[in-house]
């Protein structure tokens, strides 16, 4: 490992020369694709080597610690990249913007040679407004509607056990379940792909997963709602077991804990579970935690949790009340007690689309109404998590707060 | 004695990687600054592993593995990405690339990702 010292080091005698060394080709590498693009637009090719110039830019920035400039360089990036995803289309602002921006990069770089310190004084803020702007006016809301599954189950036919019982000659699969560690709050499902694909690599037979293979991944994984615990089910035998222990092995940095159970599969027989499914009174119960205080919400489906960079507008009222752009509609968006607001969690009720200020989801199931009880003293619904008496919302209804 | 492969069309980055590790006691037994290189060099030095970054011209990372796993099946790829590169090392550990390390990265969480790699069958 390295101290303090010899990380400076490093910085102005190794990396930084190596920096200032190729970055004047960089940008008249940038300058030159952007004009190659200006005379063909649906060059593809072009567009990909512009994004990979500011890509590159980007991290040997942030490597030689020129935070600002990888940031700005980042924010090109980003627009490079929705012309590549043809979320916009080519315009003389676009090229203008891009433009201005690799000139900014210039104009920074030149400051960095003489004083290295430079980079923390100068201002792109500006300019990044001019980028918001931009994305703002040229881009359509391209959120699809995407609701989570209620947190999976293994749901097997008899069919399936009855097959899985010929080829193992019995009933019984291995359950693991696998922690992982908390500082992976941003790639914990592609820790958790790494470590299904390579049992699966052993030609071990995963019989399912929670969440499910194809979330992991996926925009519809959401940290809020899996957390960082994985769930794998797989075949019973000695092979089994023993390449369990290896993936185990092998991704220890990944893996805050784990546990290997024997289960019977006959357990998760589909018609066991039928008369949950298909009942109408069915609902979810979300217990989210705002300001410290938990609460159980009730909603017919949780939908999306959108980051604050997803808000495009959003103001109070007198009475704590919002609203959100999703789907080109405006969600009335509800504040209670919350100082936190990064994360607001939209979910489908009776009456619509119902956004509300969250801290952090703890636990979310679907439910009936026989697991809430009125309670007599406060005239409240009480839900009871682990033990603990919490008050059930109803915000189906604006006019009922 | 075999050692580790480094891939990485930035010269900034594998001197970064290159540091990191000699000064941990690996071996570097070769660099490729794209995936033709890396094949070459592959195929001379037979590395006990391979960093492998994603973004790279002409040929990315994620074919990268998909090369190097036909040469050798047991190949040990560790992906190098950017934050936002997610869909991206999907499709690498799909393709058979065996972890990844994402940049900004911890010099620590880069050396245990590794021994892990390095240590699996």
């Amino acid at each position: 490992m390295t101290d303090d010292k010899t990380e400076k080091n490093e910085l102005f005698d190794i990396f930084l020369p190596i920096f200032l060394e190729e970055v004047s080709d960089q940008i008249k590498g940038m300058f030159d694709t952007l004009n190659l693009i200006k005379n063909n637009p649906n060059d593809e090719k072009n567009v990909d080597s512009l994004f990979r110039y500011f890509h590159t830019l980007k991290g040997n920035s942030a490597l030689c610690t020129l935070e600002n400039l990888s940031s700005f360089t980042h924010s090109l990036e980003d627009i490079v990249g929705l012309f590549r995803d043809k979320k916009i289309s080519y315009s003389q602002s676009w090229y203008d913007l891009i433009y201005d921006g690799i000139y900014l990069i210039q104009e920074a770089i030149f400051k960095i040679k003489e004083d290295f310190y430079s980079d923390k004084k100068f201002n792109y803020n500006d300019f990044k407004n001019k980028i918001n702007e931009f994305i703002n006016s040229n881009t359509a809301s391209s959120d699809t509607v995407e609701t989570f599954h209620t947190k999976e189950e293994f749901v097997f036919e008899q069919q399936e056990i009855e097959d899985y019982f010929l080829k193992y000659l019995t009933y019984c699969a291995y359950h693991a379940t696998i922690t992982i560690v908390d500082a992976e709050t941003t790639f914990a499902d592609l820790k958790m792909a790494a470590i299904v694909n390579r049992l699966q690599s052993y030609n071990i037979s995963v019989l399912g997963t929670i969440p499910e293979i194809n979330i992991l991944g996926s925009d519809k994984y959401s940290y809020d709602i899996y957390k960082n615990e994985l769930i794998i089910l797989f075949e019973h035998t000695e092979n089994a077991n023993k390449s369990f222990e290896k993936v185990i092995d092998m991704n220890k940095t990944s893996i805050k804990s784990h546990d290997l159970s024997v289960v019977n599969l006959n357990q998760f027989l589909s018609g066991k579970r039928s008369f949950i499914k298909h009942s109408n009174l069915m609902f979810q119960i979300v217990v989210v935690s705002i300001n410290s205080k938990k609460y159980a919400v009730v909603c017919k489906k949780i939908i999306k949790i959108i980051p604050p960079d997803n808000i495009r507008y959003f103001q109070y009222s007198n009475y704590n009340l919002g609203f959100v752009r999703y789907l080109d509609i405006a969600v009335p968006v509800i504040s209670i007690n919350s100082n936190n607001l990064d994360k607001i969690l939209l979910f489908d009720t009776v009456s619509g689309i119902i956004g509300l200020f969250f801290d952090k989801i703890d636990y979310f199931q679907e439910s009936s109404y026989n697991d809430l009880v009125l309670s007599l003293e406060s005239n409240d619904f009480i839900y009871n998590y682990n033990g603990e008496d919490i008050k059930v919302l109803f915000i189906d209804n604006l006019r009922q707060l | 004695m075999a050692g580790i492969l480094i891939v990485d069309d930035a010269n900034i980055m594998r001197e970064k990687l290159k540091l990191l590790l000699k000064r941990n006691g690996y071996n570097i037994c070769g660099e490729a600054c794209n995936v033709k290189e890396a094949v070459e060099v592959y195929k001379k030095t037979r590395p006990s592993l391979v960093t492998m970054d994603i973004s790279m011209p002409d040929i990315d990372g994620i074919k990268g593995v998909q090369l190097l796993k036909q040469i050798d099946p047991n190949a040990k790829i560790v992906m190098v990405s950017a934050m936002d590169q997610k869909e991206m090392i999907l499709l690498a550990l799909k393709s058979g690339a065996l972890n990844f390390i994402v940049k900004p990265f911890k010099e620590q969480t880069v050396l245990s990702i590794i021994s892990d790699v390095l240590k699996s069958d």
